[in-house]
């Protein structure tokens, strides 16, 4: 037997001036890092299984730990980072693929953070949202490019099926499986309550939250789990996933142990056995077979339901956009690599792929050159952390945003990243009733709302500072934004001219 | 000089004012001018302009076609190019009297054409839809030359200077016409250019504005997925094309271009009754791109009448007016009350709610554009 | 009246509500002075069920109050302003009939160092600062103060 070159990456700083080992960290931590020592009267922790979820720091009554990085100094060197070595050490012992929770944590350029908004003076007056109406509200779907009238000289044009949304967010898809029921249900009920949707992900859509299935996007992704007439039909819009940002080009994962009763039921697969979605769906060879599905989906459903198509930012994702509004879908939801996922492979999720800011304003630009911006809606996502990510989203010509990690966040998620474990310490992204209990839906979704409705009041500030006061006339305003450090060639990707221009 | 304007979108603080006359009756221009003078204040001296209507009544089926040009080289560029798509019927200078805070004029032209049939047959386009394509392509693809006005028996006279001076560089007292608009200007950033003066016009359409939109880049790159392209990045440039689309080539009735420009609330529409409701909903949806955000107060003419209207928030000043079969608009009210002592009615219209005169049915002023 | 409400299913068991209702009836209110200093570890009187993920037994204020009939000193009582049922430790005499007679487990002995022995129960923290320490410390909402 040889030795594992295996070290911890986390050390619990424990003070002894606070801790009065009353063992609520021992109780909390899924992955067995404390432990009471009655010979030594102490609390010592087992670093080795630190995941840095920070439940026990949360928890302490006095605030006595801390976690800190391990301090593992190896010799400086930026080619050879620490994390490139233990990288290797890992696949060294085990074997196996690196697998990642979560979005990339790389350091490769935030584009968001690269761009500045106009606020209005003198020309042009900034408007007060305290004291004037300001409009977020949002209609996804396709739209005719005219009306026309009837005899009587009303409008005789009746709009496509759409999804009306209070503000320009939604919950993105996070399936039940890879996240708990309750975690799924918290955004149900928010979503309800602030006038959005949440989306079901590729899990299906389990029975109890079928009182919110108004607000439900039903997702159709290639492993087609949990798709049956009933789940299509009970959604506001079918979301067909050909891909997610995290990991472009193949599909989603559910490890085996994550699966039980429940998901298996909702899921329609046998428990147990890893969920793994095939890379592309098998019935989507080709372009002409996209449109083959989305129009199945529609006669299914009765072209009531508005079907949108979910795929990941790559290269070409601009020509891929535009043959896809011509598929026939009427959303578009553009994920980029920096989007979060409960399973990945590692250099999948850190070196596919392209940033959303990119790709979205290449889509917007592409499609309205084309003179077929009208008939699909734009969805963009793949980190969005704040209201001002989407306020410049919508700036270069998203409809909306769909968030995931942020509302993870709010509900408990302190991004450790290991959700593939299924030892989600705040009950999110388990199956262990032990830990899903933690997450108390009535209290997530009360922190899901401040969330999002504290974000609506910071876009209507920001509309109107900028003299807006209905965020139509803000999508696709590119003159609203200005880069700074940015090089020509970006700016010009995005359509933005440099700050002081 | 041309290209000023194109590299920078520019706010636009002014005056504006218009008088139109519902019976059809003429008018000389001195009273427009007089009522633009009385707002001086509001402009700085670098741009004024004037629209005209019912003014050429001897050439009723011919675009009166004006044309601003930096050289000799430009004009015989664009009147090759007019000669291959037009009969022109005459050519000549636009008369104007010697005026001392008028300096450094263009070379201002006018044609009165017709479009040559067959080349209009060839094109697939309707008359309409030809004459709007040949102005736009010589804006946009012809070095030194600016069509500034284009359409029938009708005419825009601009450039940099108050606009009292304007009117009288050009001899506005010598026109006579039964609709009337006017602009003064207030640009902050260029020097001004001849081509960039209120109003812009395309076809009979024009529009002079006070304010600065700020929807202007997502109405651009809106009417810019259906073949326009706006090269001054103007407010008035972009708002002319978005009427030119829906009023001409959708064909919508003039009472719902203000429910699109400046649509009320969704709180509003939401306690409309359900025929309302939907109508409003499916305009604002499939109109977004020309929802207008900002503080605009805009005179739209065309053949026929002219609408007035403010953006909804009401954050510019416009009053209107009614005397006899004249009505009234501008910036402020003493502009009204200078050139017309008697009035009928006088009133402040809301923000989004439109002032619409059109001229009598049985009125006979030529060619009149179908809005209703 | 009032009384503390445990939701099992919302319990995760991390027995915070130990510790500050331990805190909430020290004389420093600080955690840590209260474990060392006053040496009040077991002083708590809501109790973390071992071993089960979630139940913590605290008083249920009963209206038939057996601990007050079965009080052979008359420290167990209801307090006329509150309604609640309160130990007077000062009276307490340490015999454990009250223990004896409860039929939900939740009244606790207690022996000081110097012998002094008295029976410990949720008192709806009237002798300590407002709201009751264990519902503010629940970190997931299971205990809850209602009224009866």
């Amino acid at each position: 037997m040889s030795i594992s070159f295996q070290m911890p990456r986390y050390e619990v700083l424990r003070r002894e001036d606070r801790c009065v080992k009353c063992r609520v960290c021992e109780r909390q931590c899924a992955n067995l890092v404390h432990r009471y020592d009655a010979d030594l009267d102490k609390m010592i922790a087992d670093e080795m299984q630190c995941v840095n979820c920070q439940r026990c720091v949360v928890m302490c009554p006095t605030r006595a730990i801390a976690i800190r990085r391990y301090p593992l100094e190896y010799r400086e060197n930026a080619n050879w980072t620490e994390r490139a070595i233990v990288e290797i050490q890992r696949q060294a012992e085990g074997g196996g693929v690196l697998l990642s929770g979560m979005g990339s944590p790389d350091d490769k350029p935030v584009y968001w953070d690269h761009m500045m908004l106009n606020a209005s003076q003198v020309t042009n007056p900034s408007i007060d949202p305290l004291r004037e109406p300001m409009e977020t509200s949002v209609m996804l779907g396709c739209k005719p490019d005219s009306v026309t009238l009837g005899a009587d000289g009303s409008v005789k044009t009746k709009l496509p099926p759409q999804v009306r949304l209070s503000m320009p967010v939604m919950f993105s898809a996070m399936s039940f499986g890879s996240i708990s029921l309750n975690a799924q249900k918290s955004m149900a009920i928010a979503a309800k309550k602030l006038g959005i949707t949440f989306n079901t992900g590729e899990g299906g859509l389990h029975r109890d939250l079928e009182e919110y299935k108004d607000a439900a996007v039903v997702q159709v992704a290639s492993g087609r789990f949990g798709v049956h007439t009933d789940y299509l039909s009970a959604g506001c819009m079918i979301e067909i996933k050909i891909g997610q940002g995290a990991k472009p080009g193949i599909g989603g994962h559910l490890p085996g142990r994550k699966v039980n009763a429940d998901v298996s039921v909702t899921r329609m697969i046998p428990e147990g056995t890893d969920a793994i979605s095939p890379a592309p769906h098998h019935d989507i060879y080709s372009i002409e077979d996209l449109r083959q599905l989305i129009f199945s989906l529609k006669e299914a459903t009765e072209y009531k339901k508005p079907v949108c198509v979910k795929i990941a930012a790559v290269h070409n994702v601009a020509a891929i956009a535009s043959g896809i509004v011509r598929a026939g879908a009427d959303v578009i939801a553009i994920d980029g690599f920096r989007g979060g996922t409960g399973a990945a492979p590692t250099r999948f999720r850190d070196n596919v792929g392209i940033p959303v800011e990119l790709a979205l304003a290449a889509v917007d630009s592409r499609l309205r050159k084309e003179g077929i911006r009208q008939r699909v809606s734009l969805i963009c996502c793949g980190s969005i952390r704040n209201s001002a990510d989407i306020v410049k989203a919508v700036a270069i010509g998203a409809d909306a945003c769909y968030i995931a990690s942020s509302a993870l966040i709010a509900m408990g998620c302190h991004m450790c990243g290991t959700c593939f474990t299924g030892k989600c310490n705040w009950g999110i992204a388990t199956q262990d009733e032990r830990l899903t209990r933690r997450l108390n839906p009535e209290i997530a979704s009360e922190r899901l709302v401040n969330l999002l409705s504290a974000w609506n009041h910071e876009i209507m500030e920001m509309l109107g500072g900028m003299g807006l006061n209905s965020i139509e006339a803000l999508r696709g305003n590119r003159l609203m934004l200005r880069g700074i450090g940015l090089n020509q060639k970006e700016l010009d990707v995005l359509g933005i001219a440099h700050a002081g221009e | 000089m041309l290209y000023n304007e194109g590299r920078a979108h520019l706010p636009n603080g002014c005056a504006i004012s218009g008088i139109i006359d519902t019976s059809g009756g003429l008018f000389s221009g001195s009273d427009i001018i007089e009522s633009i003078a009385l707002m001086h204040e509001r402009s700085n001296g670098l741009g004024g302009g004037f629209a005209a209507y019912g003014i050429y009544p001897d050439h009723p089926d011919e675009y009166a076609i004006h044309v601003f040009y930096d050289d000799l080289k430009a004009q015989e560029n664009v009147e090759a190019f007019l000669e291959k798509h037009f009969l022109i019927m005459l050519s000549e200078r636009i008369p104007t009297r010697k005026n001392a805070n008028i300096v450094r004029s263009p070379i201002i032209w006018r044609y009165f054409a017709q479009p040559l049939r067959n080349r209009v047959a060839v094109s697939g386009y309707d008359e309409e839809e030809y004459v709007a394509r040949c102005v736009i392509h010589v804006n946009n693809d012809f070095d030194g030359a600016f069509v500034f006005s284009s359409g029938i028996n009708m005419g825009a006279f601009k450039g940099v200077g108050y606009p009292e001076d304007i009117g009288e560089f050009y001899m506005l007292d010598n026109y006579h016409g039964y609709s009337w608009t006017a602009h003064g200007r207030f640009p902050t950033n260029t020097p001004g250019w001849w081509g960039g003066a209120h109003p812009f016009t395309l076809l009979d359409f024009s529009i002079v504005h006070n304010g600065e939109i700020s929807s202007y880049d997502a109405n651009r790159r809106y009417i810019e997925m259906y073949d326009y392209h706006c090269s001054l990045m103007t407010d008035t440039e972009v708002m002319t094309y978005l009427a030119d689309m829906i009023l001409r080539r959708h064909a919508l009735p003039i009472h719902m271009l203000p429910k699109i420009f400046a649509a009320p609330m969704w709180e509003e529409i939401a306690r409309m009754d359900d025929k309302s409701r939907e109508e409003y909903e499916t305009l604002r949806a499939v109109y977004a791109g020309a929802l207008i955000n900002g503080p605009f107060s805009i005179i739209l003419g065309f053949n026929g009448g002219f609408m007035a209207l403010n953006d909804r928030l009401k954050l510019r000043s416009m009053v209107t007016a009614k005397a006899g079969s004249k009505v009234y608009v501008a910036s402020e009210e003493s502009a009204i009350r200078r050139i017309e002592k008697n009035l009928d009615e006088i009133w402040t219209p809301r923000g989004g709610e439109p002032v619409i005169a059109l001229v009598d049915e049985n009125a006979d002023i030529g060619r009149r554009r179908r809005v209703l | 009246m009032k009384k503390i409400k445990i939701n099992s299913s919302l319990c995760v068991g991390c027995g915070r509500c130990e510790v500050f209702c331990t805190a909430n009836h020290s004389a420093s209110r600080d955690i840590y002075k209260a474990y060392t200093l006053e040496g009040l570890r077991g002083t708590n009187r809501i109790h973390l069920l071992e071993g089960n993920d979630g139940y913590a037994v605290q008083c249920r204020q009963c209206k038939h109050t057996p601990c007050v009939f079965a009080c052979i000193s008359g420290s167990m009582h209801v307090d006329p302003s509150s309604g609640a049922v309160i130990n007077d430790t000062k009276k307490c005499v340490g015999c454990w009939s009250c223990i004896a007679a409860c039929p939900n487990g939740c009244v606790f002995p207690y022996h000081e160092k110097d012998g002094t022995k008295y029976a410990l129960k949720c008192d709806l923290c009237l002798s300590a600062d407002g709201e009751p320490a264990c519902v503010k410390a629940c970190p997931n909402g299971a205990l809850t103060l209602v009224e009866v």
